[in-house]
This record gives C-alpha cells, structure tokens and sequence, in this order.
C-alpha cells in the first residue's frame, strides 16, 4: 500500500506509443540552405521535439508504469549531416526516432522517469536550442550583408 | 496549435499534480472524519494519472479499498456495539509523502513550461 | 647624336617608375589574398565547430561563440574591402582620358 503513494496502479488502458516526426517534407534546396544552416535548421527541429517529448516524461513523472521517451539528438544529427546536402536522395532521416527507454531502472510504480534527469536533459536542450538559434541568425545576417553589399538602405 | 504542443503537455503535468496535491490535502484534512453524508467513515482518495498524448489527464479520483483504522473507544459517539470506532483508512505520514512528490512534480512543470515559453520566444525574437 | 641620349633616357624612365608600382600591386594582391584565404580558414573552422557541437563532441561553448564572431568580422572586412576597390574602379572608369 505504501508504495502506491496516492495513487491507483491501474495499468492504463491504452499506454500511448511515442509519436512519429516526420521530416520528409522540409529541407529541399533553398538559397538559405548552405551546408552549415541545413544542418543548424534541422538541429532545431530535432532539439523542439525532444523538448516536447522530455515534458512529456516530466508530465508523467507520477504515472504508474510509464515508461520514459527520448530522442537520440547527437546520433541523429550524426545520420544527418553525413547525406549528401544537394538533391532529395539519400535522406536517410525521414521519420524522427523518438525511442522509448527500456533500459532505464523501474521505480516501484513501473515508471522509469526520473525527474531531475528529464530536468537537465531539458535544460541542455533548451541552451543548445538557443546556441543553434544564434549561429543560424548569425549566418542568415551573414547572407543578408552579402545580399546588400553591406549598404544600409 | 502544435507549435505550442510542448507547452500544453507541460500544462497538463501541472494540472494533474495540483489536482493530486488537492487530494491529498483532502485526505489529511479528514483524517479523523468518523461520518460522512452517506454514514460511513471518510475513505482515503486517491488519483488515476493516465498518459493523454504527450502529457498526463487524471483520469479518475477513486476510493482506497483498504480497510478503515478500528480503534478501541467505546466513549465515542460513532463507536460500534462493541465499543470499536472506524476511523479512515488515512495515513498522515504518508499523505505527507505524498504531498511532496505532487508538489514537486507541480514545480519540475512549471519549470520545464518556462524553458519552453524560453525557447519559443527566442525563436521569435529572431523574426524582429 | 645628342637626340639618341635623350630618347634612351626617356624610354629608361617609365620602367623606373612602373617597378615600384608592380610591386605595390603584388603587395597589394597578396594581402588581399591572404584576406580571401583567412574569410575561408574561419568559416572552416566555424562550420567544424558547429557540427562537433551538434554531433556531440567536445566543443567548448565560448571558442564556438568567438569562431562565429571572428568568422563574420573577417568576411565584413572582406566585403568593405571588396566595396572600396569597386568604389576606386568606378571612380578610375569615370575619369576624362
């Protein structure tokens, strides 16, 4: 009974399978799409979902047997900025991996989550979410000088 | 919208774990509660936290089926025949356990909601 | 004949004065050059930072940040250089001959 801790450990009717990201649509040619602000616009994709998934984990912080999702970010960016960056071939990250995480220890209520864990892997997200965001400005501004030659007009 | 589903989800924790939070203190505020309404002692609550997409949903306040405390006080106006009074099935120590980890839960959302907003307004404070 | 002196003197002076002229165009084109060359050292540099930090190797935050600042000076000056040569053609096109 102690264990329960106020709550029911009914296990949930329908545990939710992780959603699909799917990517295919973005990121053909564009004149923005240098190399290095390819692999920086992707990175941000990649860094909100895993944000949205690691509040999930927090959201469900208490609920009896939910088992913790995250997204590989540093491997995907690895599959990413290995393809080709000119034409639609050889995409090889179509559909975002957001894994769920059987490897992590069971607390007694089934649930894998650990909170301050979810915490600083969000918190690294959103600080490597705000670094990317400043390269890419940093580039498009970049752009913007060699567009108009450096004049203010 | 979906660009404010991560924030959404963030809500939902908070939601849940105030509403959790809520029940516990109902549970230590009628702790000695010998009748309820419906004539029987106070019977602790507890949450159903189910998953709902991304975030969580309480999905129900149920009963603890455990069975209520008898202590021996024939001088007590709710005693039985033989002199036991039922007192609910209520804990303090741990619905104080409890209230901790619904009130930290609360706080870890809130937080993982303000590093959210964070992010979002840094991506639209790079349109200006 | 007194008149082949002078056209020997004559024909010696424009190549006296067109050295020191080539060679502040060599000077010239070299740092120019040298300044084409660093542009794209920092932007090498800057975009193998990026990926190690998306990738997850060691990068430190403030080497980044500063490999992103001195990449964008130097492609600036760059740039101002490249106007100000325009600027100088444009004004040499336009003088009466």
């Amino acid at each position: 009974m102690a264990k329960v801790a106020g709550k029911s450990d009914k296990i949930p009717i329908d545990a939710e399978p992780p959603p699909r990201y799917d990517l295919s649509e973005t990121k053909s040619r564009t004149v923005t799409g240098t190399m290095a602000s390819v692999g920086l616009e992707r990175a941000l994709d990649v860094l909100s979902v895993r944000a949205k998934v690691l509040a999930g984990n927090l959201a469900n912080a208490s609920t009896p047997n939910f088992l913790r999702r995250d997204v590989p970010f540093h491997a995907v960016m690895r599959a990413m900025l290995s393809e080709p960056t000119t034409g639609d071939e050889g995409r090889g990250v179509r559909i975002l991996p957001v894994q769920v995480d059987f490897a992590s220890p069971l607390r007694a209520d089934g649930n894998n989550t650990s909170p301050e864990r979810e915490l600083a892997a969000l918190t690294e997200t959103a600080l490597l979410y705000r670094t990317t965001l400043q390269l890419l400005a940093k580039d498009l501004s970049q752009l913007r000088a060699a567009i108009t030659e450096g004049r203010r007009s | 919208m979906a660009v404010f589903q991560g924030l959404e989800v963030s809500a939902s924790g908070m939601s849940a774990h105030r509403l959790w939070q809520e029940v516990v203190a109902v549970n230590i505020a009628n702790a000695e509660t010998t009748r309820t309404p419906s004539g029987e002692p106070f019977r602790r609550k507890l949450v159903v936290l189910m998953q709902d997409g991304l975030g969580v949903k309480v999905a129900a306040i149920t009963d603890d089926p455990s069975p209520f405390r008898l202590v021996y006080d024939p001088s007590h106006p709710d005693a039985d025949p033989n002199g036991y009074v039922r007192l609910p099935n209520v804990h303090p120590v741990l619905e104080m356990v409890d209230l901790m980890a619904a009130t930290r839960g609360y706080e870890l959302n809130a937080q993982a909601f303000s590093l959210q907003r964070q992010m979002l307004q840094q991506t639209l404070d790079l349109l200006r | 004949m007194p008149i082949e002196a002078i056209k020997g003197l004559a024909l010696e002076q424009p190549s006296e004065a067109a050295r020191p002229t080539e060679q502040v165009v060599q000077v010239f084109a070299e740092s120019l050059r040298g300044l084409l060359r660093e542009v794209e050292t920092n932007d090498e540099r800057l975009t193998e930072l990026k990926r190690r930090l998306l990738v997850g190797e060691p990068v430190e935050l403030h080497e980044l940040l500063l490999a992103a600042e001195k990449a964008n000076l130097s492609f600036q000056l760059l740039l101002s250089v490249r106007n100000r040569l325009l600027e100088a053609y444009q004004e040499l096109t336009r003088m009466p001959l």
